[in-house]
């Protein structure tokens, strides 16, 4: 909630346009920012070691990510260019899991079908076995992902209004932000958890069932007003929502997983959480 | 509930007991801390209302926070008002007028009830709505009954009146818009504006 924000002289006028459908990931500091967040926020907090760990994979990713070459696109389905459930083109992203692993977990191993964990890991759907391996894998997939979403056409991906999955891979998002910059002020993005593209999304709107009645935000009690579960009464579910305004340098996984606390008590309250965060693996209710 | 069907399964939990068999776990920390930390909280709710400036015709979008659970004994109130980003008039813009809705909703001056000022008078006083409807009929009625003009000069019939004239809000909705005019211009009211421009 900006407190009455001023528009800059360059941005009178550029606001009678509707927000961009798509942005799709800078490649230049994807990874980075979500490094210094995450390390920011483990800073005295009581999953800190763990957020420190993912500061550590983020790092690697940006690392990895100017090494990795232009990939091939996975086989064409018609539905999204990127399709996350398609066989993959090529293998590009197993160097990239390989070497962090070495370098930040040597304890762990690979099973023999890495393709099928993939695929596991993917669709948020791991075993027992796969939950330490998980946020690695995931993040490999993500700097392959990242890649090439960064190289789509943001005209190819449609200008549909209203999408609750990502329009350049087809996945789930992590989080939406309510932007707080130039003409984009105000403007609600949800963003992808597999390939970094945020896509325009009404603001009170449920974004798993699209229904309008019945949609509530809920914050821990003296929150700040920063991070907020948006509950839909209609569905069920809830997802989060970060107001930029209010805290700039929010990066949507990581403030996702820094704010578990909210996940908890949102659950207790009978909201069911629609979207996964790829870090945090877990068993789903069956 | 929209247009895509939701199944309960295709949810998460994240709950303590969830997070026993998960990543943080296998991988050697423990969400116990995180679990104690947040223990003494509570939820604070907010709504996010669409709606639409009240001020003139150009009718722009906005969004009013409020705080509050609707529950029989808690009292809404509005906290925040801003621009709506999705409205296509707007897109998140307001005038310095519509910038200051928050106080114009909370403004100890703001008209709640109808009041009267008898003519000579110099208070207003409080009165009922029944009292000032039938006030408000009885003194259109008695304007339109001397006024009314039924035929010109010409002696073509045109059932005027124009002594009398009524401002709209600009907030009407297209229906409200439809009622009003069927309502004035059956009188025969000429000076009327449906969406009052200030």
């Amino acid at each position: 909630m900006p407190t009455g924000s001023v528009v800059d002289q360059a941005d009178i006028g550029t606001s009678a346009s509707p927000p961009p459908f798509v942005r799709l990931p800078d490649l230049r500091n994807r990874f980075a920012r979500r490094a210094a967040r995450l390390g920011h926020l483990a800073d005295g907090h009581p999953l800190g070691d763990y957020l420190a760990l993912l500061a550590r994979i983020a790092a690697a990713q940006q690392d990895a990510l100017g090494r990795l070459g232009p990939g091939t696109m996975p086989a064409a389905t018609g539905r999204t260019p990127l399709d996350h459930r398609a066989p993959r083109g090529d293998q590009g992203w197993l160097p990239v899991l390989r070497g962090m692993l070495a370098d930040l977990r040597p304890d762990l191993t690979l099973p023999v079908d890495v393709e099928a964990l993939a695929d596991r890991v993917l669709a948020h759907d791991p075993r027992p076995d796969d939950l330490a391996l998980a946020p690695f894998v995931h993040a490999a997939l993500e700097v392959w992902f990242t890649r090439m979403a960064a190289m789509l056409d943001p005209g190819d991906l449609g200008h549909e209004r209203s999408l609750t999955t990502c329009p350049a891979c087809g996945a789930l998002p992590v989080a939406s932000t309510v932007e707080a910059t130039g003409s984009l002020s105000g403007s609600r993005y949800l963003h992808c958890g597999l390939c970094g593209t945020a896509w325009h999304f009404l603001r009170v709107k449920c974004a798993v069932c699209e229904g309008t009645a019945g949609i509530a935000y809920h914050e821990i009690e003296g929150g700040g007003g920063a991070a907020k579960a948006e509950t839909c009464d209609g569905c069920g579910a809830y997802g989060k929502i970060f107001y930029l305004a209010r805290d700039a340098a929010t990066d949507p996984v990581a403030d996702d997983l820094a704010t578990l606390g909210l996940d908890l008590l949102v659950g207790e309250a009978g909201w069911a959480r629609a979207w996964p965060n790829p870090y945090l693996a877990a068993e789903r209710p069956r | 509930m929209g247009a895509m069907s939701v199944s309960r399964r295709q949810f998460f939990r994240y709950s303590g007991a969830a997070l026993g068999a998960s990543s943080l776990t296998a991988l050697g920390f423990s969400p116990t801390p995180a679990l104690a930390q947040v223990r003494p909280f509570k939820l604070a709710r907010t709504t996010e209302t669409r709606n639409t400036c009240p001020y003139c015709s150009v009718s722009c979008g906005v969004l009013m926070y409020s705080t509050g659970d609707r529950a029989k004994n808690s009292r809404s109130s509005i906290i925040h008002i801003e621009g709506d980003p999705d409205h296509p008039v707007n897109r998140g813009t307001l005038c310095p007028k519509g910038a200051a809705l928050l106080d114009f909703v909370h403004a100890p001056t703001r008209l709640t009830y109808p009041e009267y000022r008898a003519p000579g008078a110099k208070e207003w006083k409080r009165v009922s709505w029944d009292f000032a409807l039938d006030r408000i009929a009885r003194l259109m009625k008695d304007d339109r009954d001397k006024n009314f003009i039924a035929k010109n000069q010409a002696g073509q019939t045109v059932n005027r009146w124009t002594s009398t004239g009524m401002l709209a809000a600009s907030a009407s909705s297209n229906e409200t818009a439809f009622l009003t005019y069927k309502v004035v211009r059956s009188m025969g009211m000429i000076v009327f504006d449906n969406q009052a421009r200030v």
